[in-house]
């Protein structure tokens, strides 16, 4: 297994790392609930040992006495400053699961995603998780997280399916909205065994935030003036992306490895631009 | 001109964060994530 999938797997234990509430359906309760995670990961997860950021937004919003989350906000601004996607490549647990069901030898689906599909993530930032938890609140006091109830699937596979084998009263209340909730959760795990990531490329409002933030991150992956632009790194690249400071570039590191002559390599941003924009 | 901007969005960035230390959100934070989250299981 790669060096980053380790790291993956590493994050996504440390993130879950309450291993009693996996028997007993319970959650962790202590401060360590305080402080959001960099990526998805549900706090409803039994074994989750902090908050998830998109949750914690829409919870935030729902507050009335303080409606914007400045501490939310603030660090996720923080975080995709210093990183940019470098999160959903490394720490973001459902972005693994995904990785992991690629590997599933299934036919792959080539074809590249219509721009539309992956600016769908954006409008599902604006609407699900700002715009009608937000409106609701201010309209009539109703705490309504539209992007949790609607389509989280990492809520319904980290916290919906654990909390419903290890809890029989729960079990025995799930309704439609589980129904579908699990429909989108299982088809989104379908098409990940035959598209690359899915859910980050077109879906994920957390994603979203990261990638406005990616031609600005001090960690990056720089294209050094050698770069014959032969194009391998594009052929590599499972997220489409452009070049490595395109909106889709998860930090994965795949071109860095790849570059028959060494063109791409990990960098700290202190100027402006990068020293040239190869080929890919 | 892209430093400058990125100066001033990590200013912004731990002033928001400082802020919303100052007056209490990670509290809040909490008190939503130690219930379980019906909407996330999608209970309804």
């Amino acid at each position: 297994m790669a060096k980053r999938a380790w790291i993956q797997a590493a994050a996504a234990l440390l993130q879950n790392g309450y291993l009693r509430g996996f028997g007993d359906g319970s959650l962790y309760r202590g401060p360590g609930k305080q402080f959001c995670v960099p990526g998805l990961n549900c706090y409803s997860c039994p074994g989750a040992l902090a908050a998830c950021p998109i949750g914690a937004l829409q919870a935030m919003a729902a507050n009335v006495r303080f409606g914007l989350s400045f501490y939310v906000y603030g660090f996720l601004l923080l975080t995709g400053l210093i990183g940019g996607r470098l999160v959903c490549g490394f720490l973001c647990p459902f972005g693994f699961i995904q990785e992991l069901l690629y590997r599933v030898p299934l036919g792959k689906w080539r074809r590249p995603l219509p721009p539309v599909l992956r600016r769908l993530k954006y409008a599902v930032l604006l609407v699900l998780v700002i715009g009608i938890p937000t409106a609701l609140t201010l309209t009539g006091g109703i705490s309504f997280p539209a992007f949790c109830q609607w389509l989280c699937p990492a809520g319904t596979l980290e916290a919906g399916i654990p909390v419903a084998l290890a809890n029989e009263r729960i079990r025995g209340a799930l309704g439609w909205l589980f129904v579908w909730k699990l429909s989108v959760l299982l088809g989104l795990l379908y098409v990940a065994m035959r598209l690359f990531r899915p859910f980050c490329r077109v879906l994920c409002p957390l994603g979203a935030i990261y990638a406005l933030l990616n031609r600005l991150s001090v960690v990056h992956i720089r294209t050094e003036s050698h770069c014959q632009g032969c194009g391998a790194c594009r052929r590599v690249c499972g997220m489409e992306a452009a070049d490595p400071d395109d909106p889709e570039c998860i930090r994965c590191g795949r071109c860095v490895t790849c570059c028959p002559t060494g063109a791409r390599r990990w960098a700290w941003r202190r100027g402006g631009a990068p020293v040239r924009s190869g080929e890919n | 001109m892209k430093s400058r901007l990125r100066a001033l969005l990590f200013a912004l960035a731990l002033g928001s964060l400082l802020f919303g230390l100052s007056r209490g959100e990670p509290a809040a934070v909490m008190q939503k994530a130690v219930l379980l989250c019906l909407e996330c299981i999608g209970f309804g």
